[in-house]
This record gives C-alpha cells, structure tokens and sequence, in this order.
C-alpha cells in the first residue's frame, strides 16, 4: 500500500512537473515571445544564449502556425542553464557542423495579466544553433535544431 | 585599408558645396584614470598620425570615365555624358560625379574604378582642390536605401555542411552584439537576408527550388547580403581563411559591412544637412 502511494506521488508530481495543461493555446492565432527570463545568471555565461533560445521560440510558434506579434497570450522561456559544448569536445566533433549544448529551462505561457496558464519543464542535450543538416531550403524552413524540435513539440501539445 | 582605421585617424574640413563628409573623431567611452596616461600619449601619437592624414574626406557619386586629354578640363555635363557607358576607351580617367551636388573629381591613386565604372559609390580619400582630385585611399560600393532603412534581418546558412556550420552561431552572435537588426526566424518578413555560403552566389535566392546542389569545400567564406523580393545582392565578399576559421571568417565580413554601412551613413548625413544648409540659404520666393 504504501508503495502504491509513493508511485501514485511521484506519477503525480512528475506530471505536475514535466507536463501542462492541454488546450492552453486552443483557439489561438497570435503568440506575442516576449525576451527570456535568466534565474541563474551565473548558468547562463553569454547574454547571447538567451537571445538564441527566444529566436528558437520565435521559430518554433511560427513552425506550430501561429502568427508572432502582439497579444494577449504571451509565451517566453525561463533559462536556468545553458551550458554549450566545450572547445575540447567541440575539436572532437569537428567536422560534424554541430553544436551541441545543455539546456535547462522552462516554456512558460501567460495572459495578458500575466497569470501563468502553462509552464512546461524543458531538458535538453542537442543543438540550438541552426542545424545545416536539415536546412538549406531557401523556399521553405524547416525546424533547424533540436532545441527548436523539442520546443515545437510542446507548443503541439498545448493546442 | 579598413574604413574604420581611416575614420579614427582622418580630420578634415568639407565646404558645403560637396557632397562629403567631414569625419569626427570621437573619444572612447568608459576612460579609466589608470588608463588616462596612455590614452595622451596614444592621443598625441595619433594627432601627428591624423596631421598626416588630413584632409580625408567620404564622397559619395558614381564612377564615370572621360577621356584622357580632356580629363583636365572636366565640365559636369561631360562626366553626366559618360555615365551611361560602362565601357572606358583606351587612356580614359575616370571621374567621381555627383549631378546632385554638381561636383566631379578625378580620382588618383586607386585601382578599382574600372571594377565600378557605372556604381553608385562611396570614396575615401584626400581632394586637391586645385586640380579637383581626390587621392583615393579606399573606395566600395554604396549600399542603397533599402539596406540602410532594413530593421529586419534572417541568416541563412547555404552550402554550409561540416566546418562551415560555423558561420550561422557566428552571425547570430555578431548581429545580436551589433543590436541594429531584429533577427527574425521568418525568411518572409525579413528586410535583408544574411546569405552565407561556402560557394559563391549566384543570385538565385529567390528562384532556386531546394538546397545547393554544387560539390563544397570549405576554404572560403563568403557573405552576401541579399534583397529577400527580388534575391538581388546588395552587398559581398569573402574571406579565405579556412575550415578552421570559418567563425572568425564571418565576424570579420558583419564587422567590415557594418563600418561600410556607417560611412555611407554618414555620408548621407553630410549630404542632407549640405543640402539642407544650401536650401536654407536661397532667397524665399513669394
């Protein structure tokens, strides 16, 4: 019995944590990304990388079909660390053209009055830049990095 | 010659009547007491630099060409004459011509206006007012107004595979430091394009259906800025540094377009208030 109950909370709470409300975003058109939030700025070493991951939000809520401007519904990222690959890892893989970083963080969507409607948990080991893999299509972009992939899928799940 | 080492040095003194600008040099910010012995001594060094240098100025015109034995006496109607025809017959000099502000200088000491005949472009050099001209120390391609009023920016990476993938993180942090453009991931509701590639352009942004399919060896960098309506280049160049350097490649190019997008600026500037300063000037007519 009590083992059950331990499963029952951490089934719970890990669902609390790592998933959000559906239906969030229903019905929505327009997404205004409002600029990244750092919590930790001593995780975070480069002003850049914030600038990195709202471009990949940006990216991402244009990918879902939503059009990016001002609006009620408002979507920005909450970066606790970002940790991009080191140089010695970076001579190893070179010649791959990726690069691949740590992202910790979460996606965050409130309304006008800034009341949170969804926070959704983001982990993830791939690349934020643009990936020249997929790319390369000047007629029609498509999801260019992992980051962007993972945040698409999420915003696919708030619909 | 980098613009900017020009700026920094140059001290000049424009009339009205020109269509160039004097350029200022301006104080550092942010100067350090500790700091503040050096920065003399630099100054003082410096100002006997820019006494040499003085006189330089930014024109802006198009590059002409006249023939050679009537080069010394150059009207403006015979420099407007020639703009129309690219091609420069033997023993032709060629001009800077601005019908706009009526002045047309010969040009020394430079070798690339036959590359120009016929742009629209912007010169740095020192003028001899007595023989009417300009001792060229750099010379580019004016932008024209639709790479200056862009506040939109996409960066898109071609022909990028293996070491070359570089180039995309490099621009985005380039262009976020620079802070003039909105990086947009939307290529649509992009003013410019900011093109980057292992191969050259061939200015089929606009038309190709899919990616370059051309073999790539990544030796050279080379950076386009490109119209994204009509895929038309506004502005190139490349540097050959290697698959090794391909970040470094493509700060270098965003560094040399930004400083050519301030002279040109600035020159623009300079022309309005001459203009400005001229219409002023003229008696009110009832």
């Amino acid at each position: 019995m009590r083992i059950f109950l331990v499963l029952l909370f951490v089934t719970a709470t890990s669902a609390a944590a790592f998933c959000a409300p559906g239906g969030v975003l229903k019905g929505a058109t327009k997404i205004q990304v409002d600029p990244t939030v750092i919590e930790h700025p001593e995780k975070v070493k480069d002003a850049v990388y914030a600038q990195l991951v709202r471009y990949d939000l940006r990216a991402a809520v244009r990918d879902a079909l939503f059009e990016e401007g001002e609006s009620p519904l408002r979507a920005h990222i909450v970066l606790d660390e970002f940790t991009p690959e080191g140089k010695a890892k970076r001579w190893a893989n070179f010649g791959s053209g990726r690069n691949i970083s740590t992202v910790e963080g979460r996606l965050v969507i409130q309304d006008a009055s800034g009341k949170e409607l969804a926070s959704v948990k983001i982990h993830l080991h791939g690349s934020v830049a643009s990936n020249p893999e997929d790319g390369n299509n000047t007629q029609g972009r498509q999801p260019t990095s992992d980051f962007e992939r993972c945040l698409l899928e999420e915003i696919e799940r708030l619909k | 010659m980098k613009a900017e080492g020009l700026i920094n040095r140059a001290c000049c003194f424009a009339s009205p009547s020109t269509q160039s600008v004097p350029v200022v040099r301006r104080p550092a910010p942010g100067f350090h007491m500790t700091k503040r012995f050096i920065g003399v001594v630099a100054w003082v060094f410096l100002g006997a630099l820019g006494l040499a240098a003085q006189g330089e100025q930014i024109f802006k015109g198009k590059i002409c060409w006249v023939p050679g034995e009537r080069a010394a006496v150059l009207g403006e109607s015979q420099a407007a004459a020639q703009c129309t025809d690219a091609r420069a017959k033997r023993g032709a000099k060629y001009v800077l011509s601005n019908p706009e502000s009526k002045t047309v200088y010969q040009l020394n000491g430079h070798q690339k206006p036959k590359v120009l005949a016929g742009n629209d472009v912007v010169v740095i050099g020192t003028l001899d007012r007595a023989t009417g001209t300009i001792d060229v120390a750099d010379m580019f391609r004016a932008l024209p107004p639709k790479v200056t009023r862009a506040k939109t920016a996409y960066i898109d990476c071609d022909a990028c595979p293996r070491g070359m993938a570089a180039a995309w993180l490099a621009a985005f942090q380039e262009l976020t430091d620079w802070g003039r453009f909105d990086i947009t991931p939307d290529p649509r509701k992009a003013d410019l394009i900011f093109l980057f590639s292992a191969n050259p352009y061939l200015g089929d942004y606009v038309t190709r259906d899919g990616p370059d399919k051309r073999p790539v060896s990544v030796d050279i960098t080379y950076m386009d800025v490109v119209d994204p309506n009509t895929g038309e280049s506004f502005w190139d160049d490349s540097r050959q540094w290697g698959a090794l350097f391909v970040a470094r490649a493509t700060k270098d190019l965003i560094e040399e377009f930004r400083e050519e997008l301030k002279i040109e600026e600035r020159a623009t500037v300079g022309a309005e208030l001459s203009r400005s300063r001229r219409d002023s000037s003229a008696p009110l007519s009832h």
